[in-house]
């Protein structure tokens, strides 16, 4: 096992510079160079700005440089948004002037396929080697780190959290970052690394597998330089904290003119398939899959349990839940007998409708609130997780409508203060349109979803998204349980 | 580096033969099926005489891959007459269908009954390097494609993983009074086939096809190395 101190070290410099200088930065509201800039203005970096551009004297308030050696400070990282061509000269100026890391935004390198642009990225990275400087891209977004306030996008949020992500994309990384904010997760630090011409995918994953701040890694990924170091590193990091992945690009590698059996089978599958499974990495399919996965390791505790309780939602709603929970893997149990007599003890009817999943609609002529029932399932010991539907399929009128689903929003959260039981809540999700904003029905769903995200409990549009989410997270931690005490033995 | 492998290579060969690949596999841990090497018809029936009938021939070749394609291949002959024929016939064919080939002779070995056809291999991928497989053989391998990749190094639970993964399972643990396979034979075979793999890069792809696995273990019946 290598762990290269020093790569840990440069990255670690990378996501803490006191200084940043944006070469390129310009007035021109349209360039990349004014987008860092308005990023960083924005986000509230705390360290020094400085902008360079040979025929500005201030960008957006700030003092502009015609060069990065004319600058007075110390230069800690460098943004670059200049032409690719212009790169070799920024990286000698960048040597004169002791800077340690270049972030090249600069694109249309390798990533074009183009010999010569190859050929030009191949001359950058000599350079910069041979000059000691270490390289984030070219072709990405570069870093985004909540605590020192850095951004690569606009409005990102700066509370920071746990999940560390690495994404090879640039404006995937951005939508990545909003989609699970929006869902209540909080990121530790992001780096968007485009093509890898220096600092790579197992050098990030590295950097993250040791990183304290960081939990839960996320990975967006599309290749790789050395597949046999990427492996091995994932194998590594998944034994410390849960790697979730998602592989852009999926191909089967295409049968060849082989000689052995092995060797044709090879060619009708995924290898990159075999890696995550055998890396125990955590595979998401898309990138709603993705974000759904950041919030169930994001929020839910190391489940190693299948047995999950649903309730909310009338009959339909109910069945096809528990449909959904049992296809991901996961078991929908019975209501456990102790419950059955309790609440027979409130009405004797009860029993007679009563099941796992629990259909609110008999509820309501049975003077049971189904926050009771919730308790009840939330202090058995037989279930794993509860799983409650905040759901919009309910027949009653307005004021009634918004009191069904109150209640099992409360019930949630009652179960999440008490610290009972794991849970998650389904809150129907419409795809609606602005003139819906206003409709009392959606406000309310709204009003509780926010309510719950702010609590810290995972909200799902679906119960099949949250069923598959959950399952991969069961089975992490079941895997990861089972290796520690074979590990003991 | 294996002697076998070096002295291979030095010479420009390819492609090991059966009886030099299953050398390779003994000296690495795996149990291969007794095979002998018959250089004539007379010395290919006395060997079939002195293993026990009913014995499988195979053509021996440094540069035939696949020896069924090629004729190369006749099973469960039951007396040293079915050898003589199957012997003449075979090297007929051969000689026809690949008349460049270097053509040592034929390997003479005893027929196994009973126990699960599997195989278990390896490839290269251009990315992740070297590869193994396992899966149930025959029609399985072929058309129903039931196999399962690990990469290389591969740990114990690697081997159990990829052996329970398989769809046709069941014919594994047993089905209509057989004993179950002996699944410990297969994970220490597939665990010493990952060792040889990191010891020996020179590899470039391998096939144990057929590997039979009983109750009792599991041996190599057939071989094939191909080097870089």
């Amino acid at each position: 096992m290598v762990i290269s101190t020093n790569m840990i070290k440069t990255i670690d410099d990378i996501f803490h510079p006191r200084s940043i200088a944006v070469v390129g930065a310009s007035q021109n509201t349209r360039s990349h160079g004014y987008q860092y800039l308005r990023f960083l203005i924005d986000s509230g970096y705390r360290g020094c700005i400085y902008p360079v551009n040979p025929r500005d004297m201030d960008i957006l308030g700030l003092q502009t440089y015609p060069a990065l050696e004319e600058i007075p400070g110390n230069v800690d990282y460098v943004i670059c948004c200049i032409n690719a061509t212009l790169v070799v000269d920024l990286l000698r100026q960048c040597a004169r002037k002791k800077v340690k890391a270049v972030h090249l935004f600069t694109a249309q390198l390798s990533e074009t396929g183009d010999e010569k642009a190859c050929h030009l990225e191949e001359e950058i990275k000599k350079e910069a080697k041979k000059l000691g400087i270490r390289l984030l891209g070219p072709n990405c977004m570069g870093i985004y780190y909540p605590r020192e306030r850095i951004a690569f996008n606009h409005d990102l949020c700066m509370e920071p959290g746990s999940i560390g992500a690495i994404v090879q994309s640039g404006g995937l990384a951005g939508e990545i970052v909003r989609l699970a904010t929006l869902r209540g997760v909080r990121f530790s630090k992001v780096v968007s690394y485009g093509n890898a011409a220096d600092l790579n995918e197992t050098d990030f994953l590295e950097y993250f597998m040791w990183d304290n701040e960081t939990k839960v890694i996320l990975m967006y990924i599309e290749g790789t330089r050395n597949g046999r170091e990427f492996f091995k590193a994932l194998r590594r990091a998944t034994k410390i904290k849960p790697v979730i992945i998602l592989k852009g690009g999926r191909s089967k590698a295409g049968i060849k003119s082989v000689a052995s059996h092995t060797a044709s089978m090879a060619g009708s599958i995924d290898t990159w398939q075999v890696v995550f499974q055998q890396a125990k990495a955590v595979q998401a399919k898309s990138l709603n899959e993705l974000v759904d996965l950041s919030v169930a390791f994001y929020f839910l505790p190391p489940i190693t349990g299948k047995q999950v309780g649903i309730a909310g939602g009338g009959g339909g709603k109910s069945v096809l839940s528990s449909d959904e929970y049992e296809e991901a893997g996961l078991e929908v149990i019975p209501i456990p007998e102790e419950i059955m007599k309790f609440l027979e003890s409130k009405n004797p009817k009860i029993t007679r409708w009563l099941g796992n999943p629990v259909d609110a609609s008999i509820l309501a002529s049975l003077n049971i609130k189904s926050v009771d029932i919730i308790r009840c399932m939330a202090e058995s010991p037989v279930f794993d997780l509860l799983s409650i539907n905040a759901s919009e399929d309910s027949l009653f009128f307005k004021e009634l409508w918004i009191e069904f689903i109150e209640s099992d929003v409360n019930g949630c959260l009652m179960i999440h203060k008490e610290r009972l039981k794991p849970v998650v809540a389904v809150v129907g999700n419409p795809e609606m349109d602005a003139s819906q904003v206003e409709n009392w029905r959606w406000q309310a769903l709204f009003r509780m979803r926010e309510q719950l995200i702010k609590e810290g409990i995972p909200v799902f549009s679906c119960p099949g998204r949250a069923a598959a989410a959950i399952s991969k997270l069961v089975d992490y931690y079941t895997y990861q349980k089972k290796a520690r005490r074979d590990h003991k033995c | 580096m294996l002697n076998l492998i070096r002295e291979a290579k030095a010479r420009g060969q390819k492609i090991l033969t059966e009886i030099e690949a299953k050398e390779v596999f003994r000296a690495a841990g795996i149990p291969v099926v007794k095979t002998c090497l018959a250089g004539s018809k007379e010395e290919a029936q006395m060997l079939g005489a002195s293993l026990g009938f009913p014995v499988a021939l195979k053509i021996c070749s440094t540069d035939i891959v696949h020896k069924t394609e090629a004729g190369g291949v006749s099973l469960n002959l039951a007396s040293a007459e079915e050898v003589g024929r199957a012997y003449d016939q075979m090297l007929k064919t051969a000689m026809a269908r690949y008349p460049q080939s270097n053509i040592k002779g034929v390997t003479v070995q005893k027929m196994i009954t009973g126990g699960v056809e599997v195989v278990a291999g390896m490839t290269r991928d251009p990315q992740f390097g070297p590869m193994i497989m396992f899966g149930l053989g025959g029609i399985f391998v072929e058309i129903l494609k039931d196999v399962s990749f690990r990469i290389v190094p591969l740990t114990e639970e690697d081997a159990c993983e990829m052996i329970s993964e398989i769809k046709g399972q069941a014919l594994l643990d047993g089905v209509r009074g057989t004993m179950p396979v002996k699944k410990e034979a297969l994970v220490d075979i597939l665990v010493k086939l990952s060792r040889f793999l990191e010891a020996n890069p020179e590899i470039k792809e391998l096939d144990i096809n057929p590997l039979f696995a009983d109750s009792q273990g599991a041996v190599a019946a057939d071989a094939r190395i191909i080097l870089e």
